[in-house]
């Protein structure tokens, strides 16, 4: 049953930040029926800013000291108005030059847009991959302590278990010093020595370290922010969309964009807005999600991402902004279901999670295109 | 550089273009002759590649030598990537457009995902099967026998596509592309050419793929990912969508460019970004900037020529534009 429940948390955590960059997809799809291929770089973009905010204004190092919950979120909500930024020159200076060319050349300029900003990425940045540096001290649930003497040698280690040796602080939490024996590899009689030298050195100089083994799906206290952030931006963005002007605006350019020009609105503003918000939720998933909950950023990281949360906005219904979130959810669930559980039912069937994830895509896509919460197209003819 | 050092490069670069001209004139059928715009190229390559590289591997005699394996190899190849391409085709029937192109490129995911996890398909390590003609005949006359071999694929699939897109059926192919209704209301069988369309193109990409996997002797799942996808499409594009002149200089021009050219450039750096976590700015090759130019090449040519680059240029030989009495 605990399995159970941390599956669907990590689940959860897992849909949050999919939802995080879907809800950009699927706005900027309602209004220009565009598909934003570079979404996905938005979120790794947002990623490297937060990772230049923590460090070169909070000090950060890669593995340093903790810098704070206020510092990750300045840095989030700094990430999110850079990539907003980001989104409104591309758009302005590709985007809206192509909106009356068809779908297909704008696809192949978006596709231009992501590939540029990977590439200029890799040779900016670097193509290796960065640490992004410590917030604060991960704490997974649940966790067993045990005696090194207790495991076997040779045996492969039992339902993924990792284990870990940890120093306890004087206030119960953990931080992680060395880790062995992963995700069914074997115990070595090396990894049992290393285990005992590390104990014996801190029983020496008294830092209390221990060993604990953690089985595969876990919950940890990272994952409350990245859901209570998704929480908090979805409901701004409903408060936005349905209670103000601007979203009253969003929603006509959404449903007739020629009519809702005629009527007055400032269709323009309204897409450069779109495209901002879009991104701004995406930077603040790629601060969030790719950098304090995945811990490692590189340029490549918004492809799979960017191309998981299109697939989440395409189930959700796309076009539908709580469609996005639902959709994001569901997929994120159904992978964790598929990584926690695959393996029980054939060996082996948990590293198919990607294969799942775009099966359902195009199972969705053929059996009701529209999506769990879009509206049916109604241009059959 | 020696002869043989220069006949090894060039006779690479000759086989890999020719392999690449083979895969963006099939691509060209489906996106450029049909307008059916798939993302899922790399896949049907993949497909192909795989099931050469398994062929020649495990074909029952085996070892060094096992000729009867390379020679199954490819119409193994071309048959598997057909069939991928029949069910890709079937389901993506009622899709159009972008939704196409994201399923196209789901089932091309679908497949590396697969293949990665394939204890058969040597995970994500890949397959190296012998290099049978290699431990035949030598590593000269290798390059020479898949020199021919590679640029006699390219006129077969010009020469069946070209015939194809001049008769009747390409008529409808193209009467497809432009109006999909009118087209059926004139009586085309639109289930019929599209799914026609992926397997011709996928049974080509597969073509394509037994080359590759015969002479690299080596394939990963690297070689077949998402950008090579993409630099594909690129190549249908710039070349004018459903012109296969086009499509062909826009190919050896983007792969010579790409692989040869630019690594002949001087080694000058340039500052590209400033990272006071490297220590100040950051400076790039310029050799190193071709995949940041070549994007960028890309939206230029989308924002000036939506049409391609190349798109109204006649490539005809002057001579024969004279027999057309032009």
């Amino acid at each position: 049953m605990l399995y159970f429940i941390s599956t669907i948390l990590n689940g959860l955590t897992l849909g949050s930040i999919y939802a995080l960059i879907a809800v950009g997809y699927t706005m900027v799809y309602g209004i220009i029926k565009l598909i934003n291929f570079a979404h996905g770089e938005f979120y790794m973009f947002g990623a490297f800013v937060g990772y230049y905010v923590l460090i070169l204004v909070f000090g950060g190092k890669e593995g340093g000291r903790e810098l704070g919950m206020f510092a990750l979120l300045t840095a989030a909500l700094i990430a999110g108005l850079a990539t907003g930024i980001l989104a409104i020159c591309v758009e302005r200076i590709v985007y809206r030059p192509l909106r009356k060319s068809g779908r297909v050349v704008a696809l192949l300029a978006a596709l231009g847009v992501s590939l540029l900003l990977q590439n200029y990425a890799q040779q900016g940045v670097g193509a290796k991959v960065k640490t992004f540096p410590n917030t604060f001290t991960v704490q997974r649930y649940p966790r067993e302590r045990i005696e090194p003497s207790s495991l076997v040698v040779g045996e492969i280690a039992e339902r993924d278990a990792a284990v870990i040796y940890s120093v306890p602080k004087d206030d119960g939490r953990l931080t992680q010093i060395d880790n062995v024996a992963q995700s069914g590899n074997k115990i070595a009689a090396s990894d049992v020595a290393k285990m005992n030298a590390i104990l014996q050195r801190s029983a020496n100089d008294g830092s209390a370290a221990a060993v604990y083994r953690f089985p595969a799906v876990t919950v940890s206290n990272n994952y409350g922010v990245i859901i209570l952030a998704l929480a908090a931006i979805s409901a701004l963005l409903y408060g936005l969309v349905q209670h103000t002007r601007f979203g009253r605006a969003m929603r006509a350019v959404s449903h007739d964009f020629d009519a809702a020009a005629l009527m007055g609105i400032d269709v323009n503003r309204v897409v450069a807005g779109t495209f901002f918000i879009g991104a701004f939720v995406a930077g603040v998933g790629g601060t969030l999600g790719g950098g304090m909950y995945y811990s490692k950023i590189f340029p490549l990281m918004g492809v799979t991402m960017g191309l998981k949360a299109f697939v989440a906005a395409v189930i959700g219904g796309i076009g539908s902004i709580p469609g996005a979130v639902v959709g994001a959810l569901a997929l994120g669930i159904a992978e964790a279901l598929v990584i926690a559980y695959g393996n029980r039912l054939h060996a082996g069937l948990s590293l198919y999670s990607d294969a799942v994830t775009f099966a359902i895509l195009i199972l969705m896509l053929l059996v009701r295109p529209s999506g769990l919460l879009g509206k049916p197209a109604s241009d059959k003819l | 550089m020696t002869f043989d050092h220069a006949f090894a490069f060039w006779g690479e670069h000759l086989i890999i273009v020719a392999i690449w001209l083979v895969l963006t004139l099939s691509l060209n059928l489906i996106n450029g002759y049909c307008g059916l715009f798939s993302l899922g190229h790399q896949g049907f390559w993949a497909a192909g590649a795989y099931a050469a590289a398994a062929t020649v591997k495990y074909m029952p005699p085996g070892g060094e030598h096992n000729w009867l394996g390379v020679f199954l190899s490819f119409p193994i190849a071309i048959f598997v990537a057909a069939l991928f391409g029949l069910i890709v085709g079937l389901p993506c029937l009622r899709l159009k457009g972008d939704y196409l192109a994201i399923a196209t490129l789901g089932f091309s995911e679908i497949l590396r995902n697969v293949i990665q996890n394939s204890e058969a398909l040597g995970l994500s390590l890949g397959l190296s099967p012998p290099n049978v003609v290699q431990n035949a005949v030598g590593t000269n006359a290798t390059y020479a026998i898949y020199l021919v071999l590679c640029w006699a694929a390219v006129a077969l699939t010009v020469i069946v596509l070209r015939n194809l897109i001049d008769s009747s059926h390409g008529r409808a192919i193209q009467a497809v592309r432009d109006d999909e209704r009118a087209a059926e209301l004139l009586g085309v069988n639109l289930t019929f050419y599209k799914v026609f369309v992926f397997v011709t193109g996928a049974a080509f990409a597969g073509l394509a793929g037994a080359l590759f996997a015969n002479f690299n002797s080596f394939v990963t799942i690297g070689h077949f990912d998402f950008n090579q996808g993409v630099m594909m499409v690129v190549m249908v594009v710039l070349g004018g969508m459903g012109n296969m002149r086009g499509t062909a200089a826009a190919t050896i021009l983007l792969y010579f460019v790409g692989n040869v050219f630019l690594k002949w450039l001087p080694a000058v750096s340039v500052p590209v970004f400033y990272d006071p976590t490297q220590g100040g700015i950051v400076y790039s090759q310029i050799k190193d900037l071709w995949q940041v130019l070549y994007s960028v090449l890309l939206i230029v040519v989308v924002l000036v020529r939506p049409q391609g680059l190349l798109k109204g240029v006649d490539f005809r030989i002057p001579w024969r534009k004279k027999a057309a009495g032009i």
